[in-house]
Parts: C-alpha cells; sequence; structure tokens
C-alpha cells in the first residue's frame, strides 16, 4: 500500500539526513551581510534614479534656457552634459544614465521581451487613436496573495485619466537598476492593443518570481509603457508603488495589458 | 522566533530538510546546498518567514523550488560566494536504497515531487496543489501515475512496497 511506499520513502530520506554544516549565527550573518550588499546596491539605483529625474527638470523646464543656464544640480551633471544639450525638444530618455545602460539598446540575457508579430496587430488599431501618453495615465500595483504570505501576484493597472481615447501597446516595460534586461513578457498572453476611452482600464499581471537567482527587493517599479512601434524606445519610467516590499527575481514575468484583469491573473496565479 | 530559536530550528530541521530534498532529487551535495541556502533566505526574509506558521514548510518549499528550478545555475552561484565549502558529498545511497533512489530518479519531476510531498512530507493533496500551483485534479493523478510508474520500475522484491493504488489514503487526506 501506499502507506509501504512512505515508510520506504522515510527510511530513505533518514538515511540522507545530514547535520547541519554550520551553526544558525552563521547563516544569519550571510544573510545579513547579503542584505547589505543589496542596499548598497539599492542605493546606487537610486541615484541613477534621482539623476535622471534631475535632467528630466532641467530639460522640461529649461527648453531654450538651458543653453543659456547651464543646469547647476551636481545631480544632472552625472547623467549628461545639459549645457551641450543641441536640440530642446530631445527627449530626455536619450540622456545616457551612468548607471543603467539605456533602455534602446538592452544586451539582453534570458528571454527576449520584444515580440516579433507586434507590427501586424498594431495595424488592427484604429488608426484615429492615439497612442496613450503616460501623463495621461494613472498606475496602481495591487496584491494579489493572501494575507501574511510573500508577494508574488500582482495587478498593474493603468486608468486613462486623460480627455481623449488612446491605444496602449504591448506590455509594462519594467527594468530595475543594473538589471540586463526588462522582465520578461508572457507570450500567450499577447492580445491587440487595448483602446482606453477616457476613464477605462487596463490590467497587466505581474509575477514577481519565487525562489529563482538574483533577487531585488524593493517596493516601488519603475514602469515605462511601449509605443506601436515594435522595439521602439519605451518612455520615461513611472514609479509605481507596491503594496509593501516585494522581492524580484529572475523568474519575474508580465503579461500583455489586457483590458480583463481576470485574464490576466489567468497567466500568472498558477505559478 | 528569536536569534536563539532560529539557530535551534536550523540544528534540528536541516537534516530532516537535507533528507525529504535527497528523496526528490537523488543528488546529496544538491540538497544539502538548497537547503543551506533556504535557511539564508528564511533569515533574509525573515519578515515573511516568521509570519508562518510552518516554519519547515516554508524553508522546504524553497529549498525544494530552487532545486526543481535553477539549480545548475544555483549551484555555482553558490559555489561562488559561499566562503566555507561544504563538506564532500555524501556516498550515494546505500544498497537498500539504489533501487528506490535509481526509478524515483526516471518519473518525471512533477510526479517525483508529488510522491515526496505526499508519500515523504504528509501533506494532503490540497497541500501538494497549493505548494505546486496544479490543480487537486492534476496532483492525483500525478500521484496515481507515479506511485503505478515505481511499482513497474521497482524489481520484484519490493513491488509490495508500492502496490495498491492508496486511494483511500488520498480520499482520507482530502478533507
Amino acid at each position: 500500500m501506499a502507506d509501504d511506499l512512505s515508510s520506504a520513502l522515510r527510511e530513505l530520506a533518514d538515511s540522507a539526513a545530514s547535520p547541519a554544516p554550520t551553526t544558525g549565527a552563521e547563516v544569519r550573518r550571510r544573510a545579513v551581510s547579503r542584505r547589505r550588499r543589496r542596499h548598497s546596491a539599492l542605493a546606487g539605483g537610486t541615484v541613477a534614479v534621482v539623476a535622471a529625474l534631475a535632467f528630466g527638470l532641467t530639460t522640461a523646464l529649461g527648453g531654450p534656457e538651458s543653453h543659456r543656464r547651464p543646469a547647476p544640480q551636481p545631480a544632472a551633471s552625472l547623467t549628461a552634459p545639459t549645457a551641450d544639450a543641441a536640440s530642446p525638444a530631445a527627449p530626455s530618455a536619450s540622456a545616457p544614465s551612468s548607471t543603467e545602460p539605456s533602455p534602446s539598446a538592452p544586451t539582453l540575457a534570458g528571454p527576449t521581451p520584444t515580440s516579433p508579430t507586434a507590427g501586424a496587430e498594431t495595424s488592427t488599431a484604429p488608426a484615429a487613436v492615439a497612442a496613450c501618453v503616460v501623463t495621461d495615465l494613472a498606475f496602481s500595483a495591487t496584491n494579489e496573495d493572501e494575507k501574511g504570505k510573500p508577494v508574488r501576484h500582482l495587478l498593474l493597472t493603468v486608468t486613462n485619466t486623460g480627455k481623449k481615447k488612446c491605444n496602449l501597446y504591448e506590455y509594462p516595460y519594467v527594468k530595475f537598476p543594473y538589471a540586463r534586461a526588462p522582465i520578461a513578457v508572457i507570450k500567450d498572453s499577447k492580445d491587440a492593443p487595448a483602446t482606453l476611452a477616457p476613464g477605462e482600464k487596463a490590467y497587466a499581471a505581474l509575477l514577481a518570481g519565487g525562489g529563482h537567482m538574483d533577487t531585488y527587493d524593493t517596493n516601488t517599479v519603475p514602469l515605462r509603457i511601449q509605443g506601436p512601434n515594435p522595439g521602439s524606445e519605451p518612455g520615461e519610467p513611472v514609479n509605481v508603488s507596491l503594496p509593501g516590499q516585494v522581492s524580484f527575481d529572475d523568474g519575474a514575468r508580465v503579461t500583455y495589458w489586457i483590458t480583463a484583469s481576470g485574464l490576466a491573473l489567468r497567466f500568472i496565479m498558477s505559478s | 522566533m528569536t536569534e536563539d530559536e532560529f539557530d535551534a530550528f536550523y540544528a534540528s530541521a536541516f537534516p530532516r530538510v537535507v533528507g525529504q530534498v535527497y528523496s526528490f532529487t537523488g543528488d546529496h551535495g544538491q540538497a544539502q546546498d538548497v537547503v543551506q541556502e533556504a535557511f539564508v533566505r528564511a533569515w533574509d526574509r525573515r519578515r515573511d518567514f516568521l509570519t508562518t506558521e510552518a516554519p519547515e514548510a516554508w524553508i522546504r518549499t524553497v529549498a525544494m523550488r530552487l532545486a526543481v528550478s535553477h539549480w545548475r545555475r544555483a549551484r555555482r552561484w553558490l559555489e561562488l560566494v559561499r566562503r566555507t565549502p561544504l563538506p564532500e558529498h555524501a556516498p550515494g545511497p546505500g544498497p537498500e536504497h539504489v533501487a528506490l533512489v535509481a526509478a524515483l530518479r526516471q518519473l518525471p519531476e512533477p510526479q517525483r515531487l508529488a510522491i515526496v510531498l505526499h508519500h515523504l512530507c504528509d501533506l494532503s493533496v490540497e497541500q501538494v496543489a497549493s505548494e505546486t500551483g496544479a490543480p487537486t485534479g492534476t496532483v492525483k493523478a500525478r500521484l496515481s501515475r507515479g506511485r503505478a510508474a515505481l511499482a513497474e520500475l521497482l524489481p520484484a522484491s519490493e513491488v509490495g512496497v508500492v502496490g495498491g493504488s492508496g486511494e483511500e489514503k488520498e480520499e482520507d487526506r482530502g478533507r
């Protein structure tokens, strides 16, 4: 009977039981030093974000004026030669950050986030509707796990807060500081671009991973939206607050933007 | 859990969980590595860990996941980061267990994991389902296929070990 299988397995497991190779204190020490390393990495990431923000501000505020008045902030000089910025219209996304490679040239490792078929999908969207711009969108993230359990399943919600319909393309482009690649998309979740009337919402499910390597603990995710052209440069990141600290690892996945929240979640809830 | 309690928990649970993970992977060195890593993560994320009602199950889940997913990478990475190498791998299974280990290794991973969690770690079918993210029906199918495969793989002297369907046990546990 199955109980015999249980006892055979127990014997096997007992024969393989081996004493702890070190002490609990040593385990705690390793955990603490790992946390310290991660925090210093996080601090570095924050510097990059602050610098990028500062640069964005100078281009946004400065316009032609920034030629005359080189940005005084030392933070801005870290990222880009603001004083020489030729065109006031140049999007600040083109500013190379010293720590994070430009998203246009990601050194991809692992699953490729871009979709080869995006071009075909794009043409199905009503041409009259413009792509959403990030300033007309509001983002939020909610926890889909039971209370008390580690947060692994998140639902990203985007609301069109503008006054016109707009199209939302592809999937949330989420790339953490120092990450080699954005969080990979779940290809099966591919859908037509979401057309959002004012006040309408779209969703994407975000799986933080679990049990994989290269963990990154954070309480915000830098999210960018993508344009209609496949492989085009994603826009500026928006920092979306998470419901508390979430540990991401390289098993993290995201779905395409989908107009049904339940459908989006279905792609990750079994993981 | 205080530091002292954690240290005592580590000393008592480590050997047991290593044996369980070994039954699943058949690799003793890896089992030690992933269990050690699971304990480090437990303290690293003790806010999550300490809220759990079953700390040993937490450790086992993390260790099994490490063993399932990226264990080759994990192993290389562990070798890089750990300062004191773990003791050399213990020799293989004793003669009385060779057949069982070999048979287990031939099962597809999901079946093997279900068998180990249900029959060794005493998880109910529902608990196995929630730990592995599979529907209960799938878990039941994995268990019965896994048992059937083991019955075929094991030599006649051990057939008694895994004969029978075990349905009653599942039903009991399912409630």
